[in-house]
């Protein structure tokens, strides 16, 4: 009796032992430091409106928006100097450049890194996940709306993007076109498509 | 001795018009000259002419970023549209008359701002026609410019002449306003209401 106790007992200590330092899905987290709904500007040239000046829906000062990710392993220790490049942001339509949407560093002795820049067009409204190693872990974000002028997702803003534009301008209201979220296509919209105009992945 | 009067004050009148830019913020205006004091002037034959779109006391301190109006130029059989320029890189994404124009880079504020130029060529022979220039709304966009720090804030710009259907340039015609036929007092009291806008009633 004594013995199984024992081999259970050290088969435990291994086991945690075999978990420390590697990420666990469960124990992760991760969460955006504002409740509001925001808009992220983001372009394939990286250099959208950050997520620590993300834009509230319906207007007023910029807002905090940066996403906070929490790497423990399977005891709930902090992972320390977990890559950066192993872990990233993710959601339905949104198209990354390569390597496009990594966390800015990697973990710290707490565990914990962030994202603020993104690399990627398209729109993609909600549902961002960040992953590690490729795998979802859990975490709740606000409505974030990320609107690019590259409107049509190729990860270019060229002519194609702008006749989009155009079309939504004179046309029909296209949500995509709106890149300040208020609700109409008119000059700002114009304007913050052509300053990113010709911009590419780095 | 009315009539005289009369006509010393409109001389005036035409003198201190073209002498100062429009004083109130956020005006836009066609101009013979970039620093926006010249609204009347003159294409003579066969020679090219540059007009200014300009800017004047802009109120936003960032600069602009993209602008939006509708340019009616008269249409004449002696009068050839050159070439449009801009100040910088930029794309037009309305089709002329209409301009809706985002720049790449924002143009930094300045008492006036040239947001452009037109080139004009005119064909015509004494005795020439008067061609009167006005601005005017875009249907889907009031005129207006983005603020040079953030394109999200859109300022509504207000024709020099007082109204849009006022011309704010007229190219051969008689600078001493009254003496255009076409030119009445109405239109001369918007005129005169730009520039000095505490007189107008």
């Amino acid at each position: 009796m004594r013995r199984h106790l024992c081999t259970l007992a050290i088969l435990a200590a291994l086991t945690c032992t075999a978990t420390a330092g590697i990420p666990d899905l469960g124990m992760s987290d991760w969460s955006c430091r504002t409740d509001q709904d925001v808009t992220i500007l983001i372009c394939p040239a990286g250099d959208g409106i950050p997520l620590d000046a993300a834009w509230p829906v319906g207007g007023g000062d910029p807002v905090d928006a940066t996403i906070d990710v929490w790497v423990r392993d399977g005891n709930g220790t902090p992972v320390a100097y977990f890559p950066f490049e192993d872990i990233w942001l993710d959601g339905p339509h949104l198209y990354l450049c390569p390597g496009g949407s990594v966390a800015e560093e990697s973990t710290d002795p707490q565990g914990h890194t962030y994202f603020r820049t993104l690399f990627a067009g398209g729109t993609a409204f909600g549902d961002q996940t960040v992953r590690i190693n490729g795998d979802a872990i859990s975490g709740h974000v606000p409505n974030m709306r990320l609107v690019s002028p590259d409107v049509h997702p190729d990860l270019v803003v060229n002519v194609t993007d702008l006749v989009i534009m155009a079309q939504s301008l004179y046309g029909s209201y296209n949500t995509a076109a709106d890149l300040d979220s208020d609700g109409q296509i008119n000059l700002t919209d114009v304007v913050l498509l052509i300053q990113h105009y010709n911009h590419t992945c780095p | 001795m009315r009539h005289m009067i009369l006509s010393i004050l409109v001389l005036m009148l035409a003198g201190s018009i073209s002498a100062q830019v429009d004083p109130d913020p956020d005006g836009i205006g066609l101009y013979f000259d970039a620093d926006a004091t010249e609204w009347c002037g003159t294409f003579p034959y066969g020679s090219v002419a540059t007009m200014y779109l300009c800017l004047t006391h802009p109120s936003s301190p960032n600069g602009i970023s993209g602008w939006a109006c509708s340019i009616d130029i008269p249409i004449s059989p002696t009068l050839i549209r050159l070439s449009d320029g801009f100040p910088t890189s930029n794309r037009n994404i309305a089709a002329d008359p209409d301009y809706i124009i985002g720049f790449m880079e924002p143009i930094p504020a300045s008492d006036v701002i040239v947001l452009m130029t037109l080139q004009f060529m005119s064909l015509d022979t004494s005795p020439q026609i008067p061609l009167y220039f006005r601005l005017d709304n875009i249907d889907i966009q009031d005129a207006c410019y983005a603020d040079g720090a953030d394109p999200r804030i859109l300022i509504p710009m207000h024709p020099s002449s007082g109204g849009w259907i006022s011309p704010v340039a007229i190219a051969n015609g008689d600078c001493d306003v009254i003496a255009n036929e076409p030119y009445t007092w109405g239109e001369l009291k918007a005129l005169y209401g730009s520039s000095n806008r505490e007189v107008t009633p």
